[in-house]
């Protein structure tokens, strides 16, 4: 080796280098940033850079996108139980790019625990838990640990049904861990219901608490990384050769990272976390399921029923816990090949494989049907007489079906008139009933029937004393079933015509009473429970899909009004100004023109509906004329444009870069 | 071998950071070799810090991979920082559409309003600010003519923002502020108001009379909305 006779600081380095280098100098006199990116940036690595290796950088990344999304998010995000759920919403609809913070957020959750996973099959595979690795490896495990801690917290954060659920049963599976249960789910509860404190709680925990220790304890296992190096391949072959760090690994590092930033662009333009509308704690009929990274605990809890359930709940994630801590101390053999660490390697197979076939078992189960069709047939008894068969025509032609259900079909609002034929009343009391309710109830909300000839009234007598098929669909909501109904609305219309008598209500000329849009036309409701609650609710007058055909006698237009087309006065095909529009008519009722049978019920004034399931009902109607509630109001880039022209740009850069790299060769060639 | 060292060139990771900087890449030309081998010093080449690793020989096609490894980390790098960066400056610094959904607020059945009498009625009206809803009291003057001939007026003096009031006495509207006189028909009468008293946008349905609450510019002669 000679000695350096020259240094050529002529050609491209001026006096530009000097001046750089005095300051770079200056720098490194106060602060070794030299010395710092060297431990960052030199390592040799044995075998050389290799894609296997990039699973930890790459976690890292996503982590580092975790903290810049998830601080953006909260410029916006407000955790409490009022808003929470609005300003995720304002922020993901009507915020620049919101909907990317967001999806990026939310998938990169999802992709730190595959990315997570993979890494640490990889260092399984690899024996790289060994001699003098175990500690690192603890660390690792701890961090996954504290990675599904902030899934599980962060999940409840939209406090939308599906994160409101979740955090509900995970907050009931920690208490049945013995002695420590009751405290650990007060203490993340803040009480002992789901409410606001549980929000603070999460949020505390999912934005300050955890990811502050994962910050500290990645800096532990990066040291650690750092201080052993990598472990290499296992032939001695391979491992003669080494390769660098700077900058072998990290190119390879950052292809990786940019395939799945693009990848995690793609999910949010394309599979955006879905709306489940604000949680509802009296909703009976959302089934939480777990995320999917919860999957395979909530399949293995399905093994044990009963009292066996403590083993599904703490038993079995205690083992896997322990196992994953004691993987080092089980395997000390200081051999790395894996085929001859076959009894290791194959316990990790089944391991793995049992998660994963629980977690596809999970994907793919559906919850207990805990409604049967809503659709039972009444024709399936033998008619009596004719009149039976007339007087079922007036029930569903008139309007009665829309109120009163017999044998499950038909409206809540009314009694089930299903065992009618049994409570011994007479035909005359009934014909009263149905021409004049108030004379049997004083408080009856029952529009006369006045309309009806008296061979209809006749025929419908017949039919609601003929023996009808046993009601077997079960009441939709125990705590608000038709009785709860009535009393609520006799109550507020008791007290609203003591307050004004006389005033008449104000209508519109298509009906619509010009009440304020409530609470519900500013939430982003859910389509598939909108459409659960319209089948509950609306279907009977609306008809299936709201394509209307249910005749209203008395009123100008002879029927229902169709929602699917809705009434152009009422469209817009601004998601809000639409909501608004029938929220309006949900909220506090209409009666339409002339004298009708039928009328819209004020569902928000008597709280039939909360404000919620009215949010859900909006985005479902909506979404029956073909408006999205939860469409992206920006004047950017749509998100299928933004991850369009994020590709253009990356391939054009590859393309740049491939042909550099050609000429780059054809010169060194050449010379 | 003759073991003279001659330094042809340096590149541009030098002339960045410096000549000690690890990433310089030294070109170094030993005589009597006949092919040009280069030195890919990682630390401080001046000096006799040089490792073992450092003094490694490196073919020139070697030292290409690496600069085109490094070229690769940098434009990739600023991929993430493009693609990431816009999103992050625009979610702050864009602007945030807003729905434009006037709705105007039941203020009172008319039969109820004196004929030729201002009365001031309070109503309320739906108030969003960010994903925030709420309803906010206000109250407007209305003047009935006759029962299709009414005015309504913004309660806010169009000089400086007071709250002026009805002097039935003498039949005017006068601002307490600074003495802005208006007519019954919002004429200014005296006073440095420079424009009348403003207009509401109003509707009657069904005998009801319906407001839209809006408010104006001050102070100038123009009557001009102010948007959220």
């Amino acid at each position: 080796m000679g000695e350096i006779q020259s240094w050529n600081t002529s050609k491209n380095c001026d006096g530009r280098l000097e001046m750089v280098s005095k300051i770079w100098q200056w720098i490194n006199e106060r602060i070794p940033l030299k010395i710092m990116l060297q431990v960052g940036l030199d390592e040799e690595i044995p075998g050389g850079a290799s894609f296997f290796y990039t699973l930890g950088s790459a976690t890292l990344f996503v982590f580092a996108l975790q903290v810049v999304t998830g601080v953006w998010q909260l410029f916006y995000y407000v955790p409490t139980v009022d808003h929470a759920y609005n300003s995720l919403s304002y922020l993901r609809i009507f915020v620049p790019y919101g909907w990317l913070i967001h999806g990026l957020h939310y998938w990169g959750g999802n992709a730190m625990i595959v990315l997570i996973a993979l890494h640490m099959v990889r260092v399984f595979v690899w024996g790289a838990y060994k001699k003098p690795r175990e500690i690192t490896w603890l660390i690792g495990v701890f961090l996954l640990f504290l990675v599904i801690g902030m899934s599980f917290t962060g999940a409840a954060l939209p406090w939308d049904e599906r994160g409101y659920w979740a955090a509900e049963v995970g907050t009931s599976i920690a208490s049945t861990i013995p002695f420590i249960g009751g405290v650990l789910e007060s203490l993340l509860r803040g009480g002992n219901f789901m409410g606001q404190l549980t929000l603070s709680r999460f949020f505390i925990l999912h934005t300050a608490i955890i990811p502050g220790i994962a910050i500290i304890i990645i800096a532990a296992h990066l040291t650690a990384f750092r201080n052993f190096g990598s472990v290499g391949p296992w032939s001695n072959k391979k491992r003669k050769t080494s390769g660098a760090f700077w900058p072998d690994q990290v190119a390879l590092d950052i292809i990786v990272v940019t395939l799945i930033l693009l990848l995690l662009i793609a999910l949010s333009a394309f599979n955006p976390p879905p709306f489940t509308g604000p949680a509802d704690p009296l909703d009976t009929s959302f089934t939480p399921k777990p995320e999917w990274n919860f999957l395979f605990l909530y399949e293995t809890l399905k093994f044990f029923p009963g009292s066996l359930e403590i083993i599904g709940t703490v038993g079995i994630p205690t083992v896997v816990v322990l196992l994953l801590l004691l993987v080092p101390f089980l395997d000390r053999n200081p051999e790395h090949n894996p085929l001859k660490r076959l009894p290791i390697i194959l316990s990790g197979l089944v391991l793995v494989t049992s998660i994963l076939v629980l977690t596809f078992i999970g994907y793919y189960s559906h919850p207990p049907e805990n409604q049967q069709s809503t659709k039972p047939v009444i024709n399936n008894l033998k008619k009596s007489s004719l009149s039976v068969v007339s007087g079922e025509k007036v029930f569903e032609t008139y309007g009665c079906i829309a109120c009163h259900s017999i044998s499950g079909k038909g409206g809540k609002i009314g009694p089930d008139l299903t065992n009618e034929w049994q409570r011994g009343r007479s035909k005359k009391w009934i014909i009263r009933q149905l021409l004049a309710s108030k004379k049997n109830y004083p408080n009856s909300i029952m529009p006369p029937y006045t309309m009806l000839s008296k061979k209809q009234l006749s025929d419908l007598v017949d039919f609601l004393l003929n023996r009808h098929a046993p009601n077997t669909v079960p009441p939709v909501n125990p705590s608000r079933n038709a009785d709860t109904l009535l009393v609520q609305k006799l109550n507020k219309i008791n007290k609203s015509t003591s307050k004004k008598v006389g005033v008449k209500q104000v209508e519109i000329k298509n009906g619509k009473k010009l009440g304020p849009p409530e609470l519900a036309a500013g939430m982003i409701g859910n389509i598939a429970h909108g459409d659960l609650l319209f089948l509950r609710n609306c279907e009977s007058c609306h008809g299936i899909n709201g394509k209307g055909g249910i005749s209203n006698p008395g009123s100008l237009s002879g029927e229902v009004p169709p929602l699917n087309p809705i009434d152009r006065g009422l469209y817009n095909k601004n998601p809000q100004i639409f909501a608004n529009n029938i929220d309006r008519i949900i909220q506090h009722g209409s009666t339409p023109p002339g004298t009708p049978a039928l009328k819209m019920f004020d569902y928000g004034d008597s709280h039939t509906l909360t404000q919620k399931e009215i949010s859900h009902l909006e985005a479902y109607i909506l979404h029956l004329n073909g408006v999205n509630r939860a469409q992206i109001e920006t004047n950017s880039f749509s998100p299928e444009q933004y991850f369009i022209v994020s590709a253009i740009i990356l391939l054009i850069v590859s393309f740049l870069l491939f042909f550099i790299n050609l000429y780059k060769k054809k010169i060194s060639n050449d010379s | 071998m003759q073991s003279v060292v001659q330094l042809e060139n340096c590149y541009s990771d030098p002339c960045t950071f410096g000549e000690e900087f690890r990433f310089a890449k030294i070109k170094i030309v030993y005589s009597g070799e006949s092919d040009t081998l280069v030195f890919a010093a990682n630390t401080i080449v001046k000096g006799t810090n040089m490792t073992e690793r450092n003094t490694e020989n490196i073919s020139k096609k070697e030292l290409s991979r690496r600069g085109f490894f490094i070229l690769l980390s940098g434009t990739l790098s600023g991929f993430i920082a493009f693609v990431l960066g816009i999103p992050l400056i625009a979610s702050i610094l864009g602007t945030v559409n807003k729905v434009k959904n006037k709705i105007f607020s039941r203020l009172t059945p008319i039969n109820t309003v004196p004929i030729l009498n201002p009365v001031n009625l309070n109503f309320v009206t739906a108030k969003t600010d960010a994903f925030i809803k709420s309803v906010e009291p206000q109250d407007a003057w209305v003047i009935k003519r006759s029962n299709f001939d009414i005015t309504v007026f913004s309660p806010i003096c169009p000089h400086l923002g007071c709250r002026y009031a009805w002097n039935s006495k003498q039949k005017l509207f006068i601002c307490p502020c600074h003495n802005s006189v208006f007519d019954i028909n919002g004429k200014v009468i005296s006073g440095p108001a420079p424009r009348g008293l403003d207009t509401l946008p109003k509707k009657i349905q069904h005998n009801e009379l319906y407001v839209l609450w809006e408010r104006f510019k001050v102070g100038i002669p123009q009557k001009i909305v102010m948007e959220d």
